[in-house]
């Protein structure tokens, strides 16, 4: 499992854990990081696998991604990548 | 018969037996066969080359590259957000709504495009809602490939009929077919609501969370939006058109697909290129090739003569025998190959003696796309939902399908078959 961390001025990531995958609510506080998010989001919706990460735009302008499981550390990998995250590690 | 046919015969069916197997990929397969014809001489390259449907590869290209530049706009994913908004998230509302949605897509697009573009949306749909996907990805299958068997372009097999009957236009496919699918389509809807409904309940707190979505976010390229819907419809306008204009359905696909790469730049160009399925490009063209080894042996010739001595020659008989046989053997090979088969054979009862065809075509696009909800392993698209399902830890298994799919397949069919009877030999 990854342990992460964030920007809290920036960001707000809530997690939920189920048997099919994550769920993560976030939050953008600044232009820039919703910017980043977007980039995320590009990125999975542009490759081939359609259900690995999957985007969706609330009216609150949150995000909630829902996440398989098997792809759960590459998308946390992408999100420090597109630099969402400050850091991730093992736990 | 000649030793040639009978090479010709053997090379077929080991063929199909191996597309049947899915021991090798198909392409593989269908390749290898219509080489095989090439190298034991039953056909020459030159005869090979022309047995090539240039316009039914032109058209799938086309449509894909119209699609795959489409689709990075984000308008489908927006579309089935609406949807179940319009629903207010009530699940079983969703299912009607997102099974329309599936066939009138998959009628002017291909139908695994459509299960592509729709069912990731379904599965989040499913997941706030915290209901089981299955029921709306069966739902959305067999829509699917009903949806397809209403317009020229919608699935392969009404492709391939269309582009080996030049008569057989756009428009006389939309007139001809479209009438029965809505009325098919509205049973079907029906029948999956009543199969469904008990599994289809949810809190309002769960309904209300879709009502949070923004679909409007979901539009990633507003601009690149407009020139997609425009081209897209220009295209359809042209297939509409495509009779009345002499050109080929394919020159209109690769006139929209081009014009679009030219209003969006280079940039799209590799992708676009990139996301046309080649895998079922060479599959055609491996098909082609082998069907054309019992074309020029005389092979299709004597099966046609047998089939009508089977009828006696009589359209309707004939019509209803291609109904039915095109509809189970639909549901357990691919209905491609099986197509593939058929269309010189129809063409050769022409040349026995049955003077209108047109039923017996009409027979053959209703039975190979609606056999193709019958089994799991029917049509391209049951094989892609039921894989996809699997990634998301969802099973689709091949008897639990066809318990709800194959009574319905047999109650599309029997629609058909009265639609047949009443409008070509009644009225």
């Amino acid at each position: 499992m990854f342990h992460y961390t964030y920007e809290e001025k920036e960001i707000e990531i809530k997690e939920v854990v189920s048997e099919q995958g994550a769920s993560f609510q976030i939050i953008v506080k600044t232009e820039s990081m919703r910017e980043r998010v977007k980039e995320v989001r590009r990125y999975f919706e542009g490759n081939k696998d359609y259900t690995d990460v999957m985007f969706f735009s609330r009216e609150d302008g949150s995000f909630e991604v829902i996440v398989r499981t098997d792809m759960i550390e590459s998308f946390l990998i992408d999100a420090f990548r597109f630099k969402c995250l400050q850091s991730i590690c093992w736990e | 018969m000649t030793n040639q046919a009978l090479f010709a015969i053997a090379i077929f069916l080991v063929t199909y037996a191996f597309i049947i197997s899915e021991k090798l990929h198909r392409t593989i397969v269908a390749m290898s066969g219509g080489i095989l014809m090439v190298l034991f001489g039953i056909v020459s390259q030159e005869q090979a080359i022309h047995h090539i449907d240039f316009n039914t590869l032109g058209l799938l290209i086309g449509m894909m590259i119209l699609v795959a530049i489409t689709a990075q706009t984000g308008v489908f994913k927006y579309v089935a957000i609406r949807a179940a908004k319009v629903a207010k998230g009530k699940p079983i509302r969703i299912l009607v709504y997102l099974s329309l949605i599936t066939a009138v897509a998959s009628a002017f697009l291909d139908n695994v495009t459509t299960v592509l573009l729709i069912v990731p949306v379904t599965f989040s749909i499913a997941r706030q809602l915290e209901l089981n996907p299955i029921p709306f990805l069966i739902s959305e299958i067999i829509t699917s490939n009903a949806g397809g068997t209403a317009t020229l372009i919608g699935d392969p097999p009404n492709i391939m009929i269309g582009s080996s009957v030049p008569e057989l236009d756009f428009m006389k496919f939309l007139v001809n077919l479209s009438p029965i699918i809505i009325v098919i389509m509205a049973v079907t809807v029906v029948c999956l609501v009543l199969i469904y409904r008990k599994q289809l309940v949810t809190s309002p707190e769960l309904s209300a969370k879709i009502m949070q979505l923004n679909e409007r976010d979901e539009i990633t390229d507003s601009r690149l939006l407009k020139k997609s819907l425009t081209v897209m419809g220009l295209t359809i306008i042209g297939f509409m058109l495509h009779g009345a204009l002499h050109l080929e359905s394919a020159t209109i696909a690769l006139t929209g697909a081009f014009l679009l790469l030219l209003l969006t730049g280079e940039h799209y160009l590799e992708d676009a290129i990139s996301k046309v399925e080649w895998n079922t490009i060479f599959f055609f063209i491996g098909l082609f090739v082998l069907v054309s080894g019992l074309v020029e042996t005389g092979v299709i010739k004597k099966l046609a003569t047998e089939a009508m001595n089977l009828t006696g020659g009589d359209p309707l008989n004939t019509s209803l025998l291609i109904l039915w046989l095109s509809a189970i053997a639909s549901a357990f090979v691919d209905n491609i190959p099986f197509v593939a088969t058929m269309i010189p054979m129809i063409k050769e009862m022409g040349a026995l003696g049955i003077t209108n065809l047109e039923p017996l075509w009409w027979s053959l696009a209703l039975g190979a796309c609606l056999g193709g909800n019958g089994t799991l392993i029917g049509a391209s698209a049951n094989v892609i939902v039921a894989g996809l399902a699997s990634k998301e830890g969802y099973h689709i298994g091949f008897f639990s399908f066809m318990k709800v799919a194959f009574p319905l397949m047999i109650i599309s069919i029997m629609i058909a078959h009265l639609y047949v009877y009443l409008r070509y030999f009644i009225w």
